[in-house]
């Protein structure tokens, strides 16, 4: 076999190649230089040369790789490290910002209420008008800075979770009974279907999971009609025996949720259009949350909606952390 | 129940407009207050006065409301008198602090009207 002139000026590159790549390699090493490198360009080994020399070539490609890998890893334990520092100077800037409206807030609602009370002398029908109505801009204020600070500490607490043994019925009957006046005023019926016997416990954040309950009932009272139905489900049909779940429907006679705004619901600060006519001084965080709390609980949450009302469900698995 | 003269209540409270509003309120109510505008002040005036309430704000320059709770429960006329502490702050961990420290309540300003806390006030008081 004979070889062509252009074969041995590559075999002669490869080599002077190879030669470079060695010295540059191990003179850093043999003075016991840093570890780590800038990444370096992997170029896969040229063809031709002899066997050992390829090899050798190859492992030092290898090598190379493996640097800038390192080097990868290195910086994105960097990165991360400088997004934890962003998360926690966000909570700090939240926790800050928010305890400082806090001062300002109390001076404003404590005035007003001072008024309101005439403590500060008595009060045309005028002016009560318009300190009632600073008085509740000023409460819509004070709930979304708590609102605020509350995504903050749930987010912070995230693996703060304390799970106990829990009668979902007893829990359930112990929300609905907070909501007595808030339904009579719109003379809306709120019921309960439980079963005869008790439910198997659950294991669950008793807090958290009242929060949720809280919320969607509060929801269906709000957005249903004058008169309407709010039902909260809780049955032996309820339970899945396949997936060993639980499932609690809250069920209301509202206008139902609008087909452009299902998919957003969820989403943190998102209000509805109906919701925001409903009542102004929502925040939009609470089925944001909602979600989470349940998600952490390995449950889900989800609706069905249509002009006729909507129905939420939960379902949480029976026998948690086993 | 009748009342031998009027009932002393404490505000420490550094911001000076919160603390006037809470003042009126309480006067109008038929209370004797004082006001201290920061930690040192509070603890003088307890270590020179009994009172029948402290309202405490814990967020004071130099020291905080926290130390005065410590401080005050080792004095003689702080041992006894039902401290309210009406903070901004109400994490969890703060409200188990004070309470720890020994705090009767913990009402979070913003969350509360002065007609809760006067009720608050006067439940302590009875």
């Amino acid at each position: 076999m004979t070889i062509s002139p252009e074969l041995a000026g590559n075999i002669l590159l490869s080599l002077v190649l190879v030669v470079g790549i060695l010295i540059g390699l191990f003179l850093p090493r043999l003075f016991g230089r840093r570890r780590y490198r800038s990444p370096q360009v992997y170029r896969p080994a040229e063809p031709g040369g002899d066997d050992v020399e390829s090899l050798k070539k190859l492992n030092e490609d290898l090598a190379a790789k493996t640097r800038a890998l390192e080097a990868k890893e290195l910086e994105l334990t960097l990165t991360n490290n400088r997004l934890q520092k962003l998360e926690e100077a966000k909570s700090k800037f939240v926790a800050v910002t928010t305890h400082q409206l806090r001062t300002p807030l109390s001076a404003i609602k404590w005035t007003f209420n001072m008024l309101q009370g005439g403590q500060l002398g008595a009060l045309s029908a005028d002016e009560k008008t318009f300190v009632n109505k600073g008085a509740e801009s000023t409460e819509r204020m004070i709930k979304i800075v708590n609102d605020l600070l509350k995504v903050d500490q749930i987010e912070a607490e995230r693996k703060d979770y304390q799970f106990t043994s829990i009668q979902l019925e007893d829990l359930v009957e112990s929300v609905i009974f907070e909501f007595e006046n808030q339904a009579e005023s719109k003379k809306i019926e709120v019921n309960i279907k439980k079963p005869a016997k008790p439910l198997p416990t659950i294991e669950a954040d008793a807090f958290k999971l009242r929060m949720v309950l809280e919320n969607l009932i509060d929801n269906a009272i709000k957005y249903n009609h004058y008169k309407g139905r709010v039902e909260v489900i809780l049955s032996d049909e309820n339970i899945n025996t396949t997936k060993n779940t639980i499932e609690v429907t809250i069920a209301d006679t509202g206008i139902g949720i609008p087909v452009e705004e299902r998919e957003k619901i969820f989403s943190k600060f998102f209000r509805a259009t109906n919701a925001v006519a409903a009542e102004p001084d929502g925040s939009g965080l609470g089925l944001y949350l909602s979600r989470d709390i349940i998600e952490k609980h390995s449950g889900t949450l989800w609706f069905e909606t249509s002009r006729e009302g909507t129905r939420f469900h939960i379902s949480l698995p029976l026998h948690q952390r086993t | 129940m009748a009342t031998e003269g009027k009932k002393t209540v404490l505000i420490v409270e550094d911001d000076e407009f919160l603390r006037s509003l809470a003042a009126k309120r309480l006067e109008k109510d038929g209370l004797s207050v004082k006001d201290a505008v920061n930690g040192e002040a509070a603890l003088k005036a307890i270590k020179e006065e009994s009172f029948d309430l402290i309202l405490l704000d814990l967020l004071l320059p130099g020291t905080d409301g926290f130390a005065v709770l410590e401080k005050a429960r080792e004095m003689e006329n702080g041992k006894e008198v039902p401290i309210v502490v009406f903070s901004n702050l109400g994490e969890k961990t703060d409200i188990e602090r004070a309470k720890k420290l020994g705090a009767n309540d913990f009402l979070v300003k913003a969350n509360f009207t002065l007609d809760d806390i006067v009720d608050k006030i006067h439940s302590y008081l009875k």
